[in-house]
């Protein structure tokens, strides 16, 4: 029952991302405003006939087997480099150095948040050995894929000085290709944290509740949870949909010739680096409270054993299922 | 300051392609790719015209605001030249251009689409003006041997001008007060910001 | 199990967490080192000069496009 929800859920998403690609512009059909009796068509004519301020392009016959380069001309180009050298800036700006100050902030209003029973020498498991190589194959794609993809966004400004043309230009090629090469683990990673955390990450009324009381983050005291809380299942969910949305178009930027058009490639791209930037936003803050913002949550990804009294603060719900089916805390293993 | 441009005069051009070949002959240009080509609008209806487009060397260059390792550079001439030594055909010149003018020599495969190739005003590229190595890359740079290029000077009807941007302006406003129409400087506007009146 | 003992564990994974967030930091400060600076490339004299010349070669093509 569970699972039919999660599958139907999860096709819902993928019909939103392809309608995403259906509401791509078309290319305006050229002709249809144009006085056939006139001595001859200007430029403006063209132009004119295009819909204001819509992407469009002015398109012939060519006799040369391209067809592809029928298109005569395309302003739409115009509006995306204003996008892809403005806006894309500011959006990457404000969601990574905005999260970073937040974190800041955070760390130093908040501090790290301990364990309040403190740690004992019992753990549980969290994170099987399968888990854990999925979680941090489709991470360390992750990472690559964000430093080159931010290299190619704002490397320009920042790295050309630092080392010079030549050398940035080897870097960045080097960083493509692990950009394309990488691209492919990352999207079988996404496929397999999808199955394996859908059936735990599924909202309810318990993450209302969780969100209601601050998650833990804010104020005191630690709300109810199942093996996922209000905000892991967020993240989960951002890291699924928005994954989903990158896959689909870092897919046809890999392909550009199955996009339709560079028209369609434009909107690929305008998707690909907003999700992207407004995903490592997210995983920065995925990353602080996994590490150095809480204690004990770093062993649920590294060890995979947590501490006991940090499962029972942070997932009551869930260490009680587990005692239920019978698993014994396990005595603390030193670290050889 | 000479500022090099291409005017094609759409209502002289009879889309006999000498233009597309001539480019792709004196620049020994890749296989799949075409510098230069001839689009037909209204093809066979009344008002058809054809105009002979490639890049057309931008005031602010869409292509070298986006390339992500500035591998563009504009010459005195303002001519808008490209190292395909830094390229690393990312392909965002290819999103941003107007004209359509950056391509590449490998199509429809995974990962690299090869180093970008575009017009280059027969103007080489960054190597030494006329060695092998430039032609090998960029092919002829007949500015430097005191030319135009060549798909202008071959083009049988003098349709397709290149030059001096003001002189090729001031010979077609005189063909159109001549003949009394012109169909316009086709993608100066978006190239150029500027037009020629007509 | 001695306190001594679980203070050492807790340190080792405070080190992968170090090792977590700062391999970022370390890759991209390690990249300048292993690619050395070459000769700047510096589009600014040789290339960029002024090529087109107004030669007789060029002359004629405007006399003759103004017939």
């Amino acid at each position: 029952m569970r699972l039919t929800r999660s599958i139907l859920s999860f096709l819902a998403m993928v019909a939103m991302v392809i309608g995403l690609g259906l509401s791509t512009p078309v290319a305006a059909q050229q002709g249809a405003a144009i006085n056939p009796t006139a001595k001859s068509v200007t430029e403006d004519q063209l132009l004119n006939a295009l819909k204001p301020g819509s992407a469009a392009e002015i398109g012939g016959r060519v006799s040369i087997p391209d067809v592809k380069s029928s298109t005569l001309i395309r302003p739409a180009g115009r509006e995306w480099r204003e996008f892809h050298q403005g806006t894309m800036h500011l959006i990457g700006g404000i969601a990574i150095l905005g999260m970073l100050a937040l974190l800041v902030v955070f760390y130093f209003t908040r501090g790290k948040i301990m364990i309040p029973g403190g740690p004992t020498n019992r753990t549980i498991t969290r994170f099987g050995g399968f888990d854990r190589f999925v979680h941090w194959t489709t991470a360390g794609c992750f990472i690559v894929l964000a430093l080159s993809g931010l290299n190619i966004t704002f490397g320009k400004a920042i790295l050309i000085p630092i080392l010079g043309e030549p050398a940035f230009a080897a870097a960045a090629q080097l960083g493509k290709y692990a950009h394309n090469y990488l691209a492919f683990p990352f999207m079988i990673g996404l496929a397999l944290m999808f199955l394996i955390w859908v059936k735990d990450n599924i909202p309810g009324m318990i993450d209302v509740q969780w969100f209601a009381q601050g998650g833990g983050l804010i104020g005191k005291g630690h709300p109810k949870a199942k093996r996922f809380n209000g905000g892991q299942k967020m993240v989960f969910w951002s890291v699924i949909l928005g994954g989903a949305a990158l896959s689909v178009s870092g897919w046809y930027l890999l392909f550009p010739y199955t996009a339709g058009g560079v028209l369609n490639l434009q909107f690929w791209n305008v998707v690909h680096g907003v999700v992207s930037m407004l995903l490592i936003g997210a995983m920065l803050a995925h990353a602080y409270i996994g590490s150095i913002g809480m204690e004990g949550a770093f062993d649920a990804m590294g060890s995979g054993e947590v501490d006991l009294n940090w499962a029972k603060e942070h997932h009551s719900l869930w260490v009680e299922d587990e005692m239920k089916k019978g698993v014994v805390p396990a005595a603390m293993q030193p670290a050889e | 300051m000479a500022r090099m441009k291409f005017l094609c005069d759409a209502d002289r051009c009879i889309e006999c392609n000498a233009c597309v070949t001539a480019c792709k002959n004196e620049n020994d240009v890749p296989w799949g790719i075409n510098r230069r080509r001839v689009v037909t609008i209204n093809d066979g209806k009344p008002g058809e015209r054809s105009i002979s487009m490639a890049c057309m060397h931008c005031t602010d260059a869409p292509c070298a605001a986006v390339c992500p390792v500035d591998c563009f550079y504009v010459t005195v001439d303002k001519v808008v030249l490209h190292s395909k030594d830094l390229c690393i055909g990312c392909g965002y010149c290819f999103y941003a251009c107007p004209f359509g003018a950056p391509q590449y020599p490998k199509v429809g495969n995974f990962g690299s689409r090869g180093k970008m190739d575009k017009c280059t005003f027969c103007a080489g590229g960054p190597e030494a003006d006329l060695s092998p190595a430039e032609f090998q890359k960029y092919g002829s740079n007949r500015l430097a041997e005191g030319k135009l290029p060549l798909c202008a000077e071959m083009c049988s009807t003098k349709s397709l001008l290149a030059g001096d941007g003001d002189i090729i302006a001031k010979i077609y406003k005189e063909r159109v007060v001549k003949r009394g129409y012109g169909s316009g400087a086709w993608g100066w506007k978006t190239a150029y910001k500027e037009t020629v009146a007509i | 199990m001695s306190e001594k003992k679980t203070k050492e564990a807790l340190d080792r994974r405070g080190f992968m967490k170090v090792v977590s967030l700062g391999g970022a930091a370390a890759a991209a400060s390690v990249a300048p080192g292993v690619i050395t600076p070459a000769a700047a490339y510096d589009p600014g004299k040789e290339e960029t000069k002024q090529r087109y010349r107004e030669t007789d070669h060029v002359k004629a093509f405007y006399r003759t496009n103004g017939y």
